[in-house]
């Protein structure tokens, strides 16, 4: 028969203690959690847990009502099975109030007009008259008066910690050494995922380095997956780009979980890049190139030149949109290559043979920041048959060159 | 016997028509425009290199957005290695390319594209070796040996991946299968009268671009414009 457990206190700490009692939490703003548990973790075991939360205010009975309004009235009260009518009964009727939410408390009012005060006189009132007077809102709080809980119990499981460590007696010098241990840490918290239905969304690895400092690595996958092989490999990939400094002494893995990706192919449409081995792709390019340089590009709401960002690169999984192919013409987009940053430039007027501008615009000069901009641009043929974009910039009184046509 | 013998001469028969249809029938991408396409006998062959190469202000980025457009609007992902980070992703969306498509390396060059082309799924793969001054420099390109050009062809053959190489001149050989040259015939600028200086536009409107297929089926010329 579970029991439940109404803790009320200010300690921050108050809920990794009850996370050790059960996995059954329900958070009772501001400052409560009512726990589930079993009957077996009554006792020391239970008083010795309960004596590292300071203050505490605590209640245990068989109803989560009764738990609730013992720990706030008679900290300590254990209510045996069965009798939670008789414990109630003396207590004042707005006490409910504890354990109900803001449009219920208005009836309790209507019970001090009736003349009821306590918890007891509540329980005592016919049932039928009750709900021909104030509904099912007031038979549910007679219940609560008696004793009994109205609500199923819509608890906070927390889920699964996948984390795996290892202490070494000797110290690793050698990435090879390194990734025959993670391998096999790898396997075993891909198992544990797999038996939770559950993919690798992201891995922080943390090494603790023989000159007594620690070394951490947090990798992000393109999409979850639970392959140990793909996994290492990144990780691997990814130490070799950014090696620690030191030997290492120990090694710790953590494993963020994310429900695994599923992708319906289709006969009809392209084929799309295997999740995994996009992330394997990225990985290397990645340790190739570095990570400020792999990505989507995305452009920011401004109208600031070349105001874009990078974005990480997911090969999308949702089917494309019917739209109505494009038909072929004979005409498409001019397109600019620009130079980055924009190259300061001279030109004559004997090189133009053609020009068009200028056209002024400015902005953020609200902000009052050093991210003002304001510039005349200017479209320019020059001698030897290139088109150019040249703008002249008012900030930093120079002439410079934007990109080419092409 | 005879009756054997006639059964296997027909399957010989049907087995050497079917590989001959196998090895006949390729798949291309439409480059977007209806007169290059004809030139290119359907567009751009897939599983093979293809170079689009002109001087400065050709249209050989505006014809490459084109293609990658045609790409991603078909649900394809594309990829584009960027060695001097040249691309304006403001042009790319005008250009009807999905961004969220488009995986952008920037730097790196023959490696980053030998690693895309071995990961497979790409619809495309672009390698822009980018502009140095005003001139697009392909020397870089050159002292690549031509077994490197053969490993990407390798790569590609069999796959539904294009690999697209931009260039001033062509660099892959012979392990291209498909040049195009582009050559700029006249810049389109609009006048507000004709009395206004000459050397002073009121807008640039875009470039005419003559095309030129160096290697293909047909060697042929067609003309498309590049508007804003």
């Amino acid at each position: 028969m579970p029991r439940f457990i109404a803790i009320f206190s200010s300690n921050p700490s108050r809920l990794a203690i009850a996370q050790k009692l059960s996995p059954r939490i329900k958070i009772c703003p501001p400052d409560g959690l009512l726990l589930e548990v079993t009957a077996r973790f009554e006792g020391t075991a239970l008083e010795k847990l309960l004596r590292q939360i300071h203050p505490l205010k605590v209640g245990i009975s068989s109803t989560r009502i009764t738990a609730i309004l013992a720990a706030q009235t008679q900290s300590g009260t254990v209510v045996p099975p069965g009798e939670e009518g008789d414990f109630l009964a003396s207590l004042p009727v707005h006490l409910l109030s504890l354990a109900l939410p803001e449009p219920d408390c208005k009836l309790l009012s209507i019970f001090s007009q009736w003349g009821i005060r306590t918890l007891g006189e509540l329980a005592a009132l016919p049932e039928e008259a009750l709900v021909a007077r104030l509904g099912q809102a007031g038979l549910r709080l007679q219940k609560m008066a008696r004793g009994q809980d109205v609500e199923s119990f819509p608890s906070h499981v927390e889920g699964p910690h996948f984390e795996e460590s290892q202490e070494l007696e000797w110290t690793l010098d050698s990435l090879e050494s390194l990734t025959f241990i993670l391998g096999r840490i790898l396997e075993q918290l891909c198992a544990r995922l797999r038996n939770y239905g559950l993919a690798v969304r992201a891995l922080h690895l943390v090494l603790r380095l023989d000159d007594r400092t620690i070394y951490e690595r947090t990798l992000h996958l393109a999409s979850p997956t639970c392959h140990s092989k793909l996994l290492l490999s990144l990780l691997r990939l990814d130490l070799q780009s950014h090696p620690p400094n030191s030997g290492i002494v120990g090694v710790s893995l953590q494993a963020i979980p994310a429900p695994p990706r599923l992708i319906q192919y289709s006969l009809l449409e392209p084929p799309l890049p295997n999740p995994e081995k996009v992330s394997h792709t990225l990985g290397r390019l990645t340790a190739l190139l570095g990570k400020s340089n792999i990505g989507s590009p995305a452009l920011q709401d401004t109208h600031r030149p070349d105001a874009i960002e990078r974005a990480p690169f997911a090969a999308p999984a949702e089917k494309r949109r019917k739209k109505k192919e494009k038909r072929a013409a004979e005409i498409t987009q001019l397109s600019l290559r620009r130079f980055r940053p924009p190259r300061p430039t001279r030109i004559r007027s004997h090189q133009v043979v053609t020009c068009a501008g200028p056209w002024r615009s400015s902005g953020d000069w609200w902000t009052g920041t050093n991210h003002e901009w304001s510039r005349d641009e200017w479209d320019v043929e020059l001698q030897d048959g290139s088109i150019c974009r040249i703008y002249w910039d008012h900030c930093k009184k120079a002439w410079f060159l934007e990109g080419i046509y092409d | 016997m005879l009756h054997h013998a006639t059964a296997r001469q027909r399957i010989d028969s049907t087995l050497r028509g079917s590989q001959l249809q196998e090895k006949t029938q390729k798949t291309f991408l439409s480059t977007g425009m209806k007169h290059l396409d004809l030139l290119l006998s359907g567009g751009i062959p897939r599983g093979q290199i293809t170079e689009i190469i002109g001087p400065s202000s050709s249209g050989k980025t505006s014809l490459l957005l084109s293609i990658l457009s045609q790409a991603t609007q078909r649900g394809e992902v594309v990829a584009y290695v960027d060695s001097l980070s040249s691309l304006d992703p403001a042009f790319a969306q005008k250009a009807g390319i999905d961004l969220k498509r488009l995986l952008w390396v920037r730097g790196g060059a023959l490696k980053a594209v030998d690693i895309l082309a071995q990961a497979g799924g790409f619809g495309v793969v672009v390698l822009d070796p980018g502009t140095q001054g005003r001139e697009t420099h392909p020397e870089a390109l050159h002292t690549i040996p031509f077994r490197c050009w053969f490993r990407l062809k390798r790569a590609v053959q069999g796959t539904p991946t294009i690999l697209l190489i931009l260039g001033n001149a062509a660099t892959a050989g012979s392990a291209a299968s498909v040049v195009i040259s582009l050559r700029r015939r006249k810049a389109q600028w609009s006048f507000t009268s004709r009395e206004a200086p000459l050397r002073h536009a009121c807008l640039l409107r875009g470039i005419c671009t003559e095309v030129e297929l160096l290697r293909g089926k047909n060697p042929n010329h067609a003309t498309f414009y590049s508007h804003f």
